[in-house]
């Protein structure tokens, strides 16, 4: 119901658009060719390469993102026939490859006992249910006018970023298509990077001293490859804003009564403005789902507390064993401890840092105080070389770690013996009830 | 100049670019499209076509806009009323000399150097703006052109020499004299990822009569091609039962290992070479492995059995399962890379070329052509304006210039 209920919302642009009109008819017929087309792909053919179906949907939804700036390119070129053939590739793009996901869920579902009929009565009436607020508006409402707030490049533009914010069904697909255009233009970058390092005789070596060995590293690193990706999905968007805001006002000087030049000019700016809406949202809702992007290009990694108490054969010391078959401190990974202190939970950490020192500490700094039910905004967390305070989302270099004060976590003393890390009980506790103690900075999250 | 424009649209920039990106999308339906991509690109008829319909685009469009540039503005009253914003002015809004005023008006708007041609008068700023895209499109023109001969014409050929020895890469007779590398006497290798950095290597060679020193650093250029250092290891001479061998041992950085085939007097023996570490150091939780790269210490082994080591350092000798091997003085031997590319000198330098005017393009945002045309026409004045970007506000502009003349004419 969700896709249908998303390819409804779409198509409502399209079809509440007076530019479109000829073309309503062609839109309703393709979206359902889409959704038959869709089911017999996955009926016929379920066991395709779910990576393959995937890459044709990216490149149907970056080919619609990308249509607006052609009609805007192209106006001369507005024909009714190129009309509503776009029409109908757009109705197709809507909803086939949802509606193949979906029929291949419903297939999928067979497989645990249910009956092909119940599975199929699903899906329809879930797809029914997403295009039933589409009909009931178009059956009872009178029209909506969406050509104030959308021109035509600009509604195939924001069909288009919503397609690709929000495109495919995450039950059947890993993975939104701006990672994966992500991870694909940082490998077409790497190599071609290197291509061009072996052309000016300067390929990477493992010992010997390159020059702009540093620059050709960090320009085929993730990174440009994500600069690339905001450049491409932001550019239709603004082009289409520079092209609105660049239209002068209308002459207005043949007006020889001054209220009615200045009606004319806020008229149009009004209209203007209203126009801009929808392409903004777009740009907003394309960098806030880059985020996304960066955050799979370095993930944050949290390990779960391991309880821990006093040693058998040490009471009043609790130790950590610097190898043990979860793993080596070597490996540089945060590892994240928790001791049950009656009711109270003592987390704390402890981490190899980069110079080989070990660092122990409390799972808290001095500063932030997030509530005990807020418990994703409590503690640290691990980005590469840095550890990141899930509440003030601070990065704190590992290096930093045993050192007190501001943003970073508060020390725990320790010592280490025959491999193993000791941390005096009392000496964890005291440093646990001075924390609580402290006159943190509260919250209202 | 139809078929110039023609060619150097932004349509036939674009095609082109698209092509190519459609045939890469294609590809990447494969495991590895970027070397099948490549591979079209360069070598494949249709992949040629697009190449050079690209550089013929930007080259066209280079010559488009040096002509614009050139051309002499239209200057009828349809051309001027054609212009982004156009007024006509009586011509007392200028005094008794309207040619004069005019012209001191256009000074004082920036316009300083304007040409009279019969009743009309023009002027242009920021006309060489269009340099900077010109170099850019230039440069890029020559670095795809350059690329393209590149991977047609190019050959390239390593040679490992040690110091006095000679190799003849791509025909060319090399004689290495001095080696000057970089190899510390105490080098502590921490954790398992290698941390080794070699400083610059550097040999003085003879190619065919011309001495030069080659670096690992830029490719230096003799005898009509390129040379660098791309490697360098110990040549290590050995007597292996009383036989004499230079070994070539690729064991940089320290934890690598090389096979060697030794000949003995039993035969052929497989051995695998590594450095060895003089002590291990702890620090902390890491354990440091102390190795003498100025004078070698060798674990010496047979291939598939680990367990069968024997540790030689270069000048001394030991058995290796009944094999006596003694060891010479190390000394470090370089692998010599030539290519010989005519096009790697315009690739090389325009693509330093295009990254500079491509930075560079900022300043358009600031440095554009405007244009302004006034025609003389009976009791009247008509004015044509017309700019380059921010059209909407060269408008605005415009409009506040003339406002101000027709204040100032009725104070």
């Amino acid at each position: 119901m969700r896709e249908a209920l998303q390819a409804a919302l779409l198509m409502l642009i399209v079809l509440e658009h007076s530019a479109f009109a000829p073309c309503r008819r062609a839109l309703m017929y393709s979206v359902a060719a889409g959704a038959i087309a869709g089911a017999a792909a996955a009926w016929s053919a379920p066991a395709t390469d779910p990576a393959s179906a995937s890459m044709l949907r990216y490149i149907a939804e970056f080919c619609l993102f990308y249509f607006g700036l052609v009609i805007l390119a192209t106006p001369h070129m507005r024909g009714p026939r190129l009309s509503i053939g776009a029409v109908i590739a757009l109705g197709l793009a809507l909803y086939a490859f949802e509606s193949r996901a979906l029929w291949l869920m419903a297939f999928n579902s067979t497989q645990n006992d249910i009956s092909v009929s119940k599975a199929s009565a699903m899906a329809i009436a879930g797809t029914i249910a997403g295009f039933a607020p589409l009909v009931a508006l178009r059956w009872h409402s009178g029209r909506l006018g969406l050509e104030r707030f959308f021109s035509v490049p600009s509604a195939i533009v924001a069909i288009g970023a919503a397609k690709l914010i929000s495109g495919g069904v995450g039950e059947v697909e890993d993975g939104s298509i701006l990672t994966a255009t992500q991870q694909g233009l940082h490998y077409f970058i790497e190599n071609a990077i290197g291509h061009l390092r072996h052309m000016l005789m300067l390929e990477s070596h493992a010992f010997l001293s390159v020059p702009l060995d540093g620059l050709f590293v960090y320009l085929a690193g993730p990174r440009t490859a994500t600069a690339f990706l905001v450049i491409m999905v932001t550019v239709p968007p603004l082009l289409l804003l520079v092209d609105l805001f660049s239209r002068p006002d209308p002459y207005v000087k043949h007006l020889n009564v001054a209220a009615e030049r200045r009606l004319v000019i806020a008229f149009f700016r009004r209209e203007m403005i209203y126009k801009s809406g929808p392409l903004i949202l777009s740009t907003v809702a394309l960098l806030i789902s880059m985020h996304a992007v960066n955050a799979n290009v370095n993930p944050m990694v949290e390990p779960a507390h391991l309880p821990v108490r006093e040693a058998d054969e040490s009471p009043g010391e609790i130790h950590i064993a610097l190898t043990d078959k979860l793993g080596d401190f070597t490996d540089g990974m945060l590892r994240k401890y928790v001791y049950y202190y009656g009711t109270d939970k003592v987390r704390f950490m402890a981490m190899m840092k980069p110079d080989g020192s070990l660092g122990v500490a409390l799972d808290e700094c001095e500063i932030c105080k997030p509530a005990e039910w807020n418990t994703k905004a409590i503690g640290y967390a691990q980005r590469g070389d840095t550890l990141v305070c899930k509440y003030c989302m601070t990065p704190i270099p590992v290096s930093a770690l045993n050192k007190p004060g501001g943003c970073n976590p508060i020390p725990v003393s320790f010592t280490l013996r025959d491999n193993t890390i000791v941390i005096e009980l009392g000496e964890l506790l005291r440093v646990y009830k001075a924390a609580k103690n402290m006159d943190k900075k509260g919250t209202h999250f | 100049m139809r078929a110039l424009k023609l060619i150097g649209s932004w349509w036939t920039a674009v095609l082109p670019v698209l092509a190519l990106a459609g045939v890469y999308v294609y590809l990447a339906f494969g495991e590895t499209p970027y070397p099948l991509w490549h591979e079209f690109v360069y070598l494949s008829a249709p992949g040629i076509l697009i190449h050079t319909a690209l550089i013929a685009n930007l080259l066209a469009a280079s010559a488009i806009a040096i002509i614009s540039r050139r051309e002499r503005p239209g200057l009828s009253a349809i051309d001027v009323m054609a212009m982004d914003v156009s007024r006509e002015l009586h011509a007392d809004a200028f005094g008794p000399d309207v040619r004069a005023s005019v012209r001191k008006w256009l000074a004082e708007r920036g316009f300083r150097s304007a040409h009279e041609v019969g009743d009309a008068i023009y002027a242009r700023k920021g006309v060489y703006a269009v340099a900077i895209g010109i170099v850019l499109r230039v440069s890029l023109a020559v670095l795809l052109a350059g690329l393209m001969i590149s991977a047609h014409t190019r050959q390239s050929a390593s040679v490992n020499l040690a110091m006095g020895e000679t190799g003849n890469p791509l025909g060319y007779t090399v004689l290495a004299g001095g080696i000057d590398a970089p190899l510390p006497v105490d080098f502590l290798q921490v954790g398992d990822s290698s941390i080794f950095r070699m400083g610059s290597v550097t040999v003085d060679a003879d190619i065919d009569g011309t001495r030069i020193a080659i670096t690992s650093g830029q490719p230096v250029r003799a005898r009509g091609a390129y040379w660098r250092v791309t490697h360098a290891g110990y040549s290590q001479p050995a007597v292996v039962d009383g036989r004499q061998d230079r070994l070539l041992l690729d064991v940089l950085p320290p934890g690598g290992t090389c096979p060697v085939e030794l000949q003995a007097k039993s035969g052929q023996v497989y051995t695998v070479f590594s450095l060895a570490p003089e002590r291990t150091v702890k620090k902390g939780l890491l354990s440091g492995r102390m190795y003498n790269l100025g004078t070698p210490r060798y674990e010496i082994s047979l291939r598939g059995r680990s367990e069968s080591g024997v540790m030689i350092r270069s000048t001394e000798s030991g058995l290796l399962d009944n094999v006596r091997i003694q060891l010479g003085k190390a000394e470090p031997f370089i692998r010599l890379t030539v290519v010989k590319d005519p096009a790697l000198w315009a690739i090389k330098y325009a693509l330093l070329l295009a990254l500079a005017f491509f930075g560079l393009l900022l300043a358009r945002l600031f440095w554009y052509e405007s244009r302004i045309v006034a025609i003389m026409e009976g009791g009247s004045v008509r004015i044509g304006y017309s700019e380059e970007f921010y059209k909407k506000y060269g408008i605005y502009k415009f409009n506040t210039w003339l406002e101000k003349l027709e204040k100032r004419d009725l104070k």
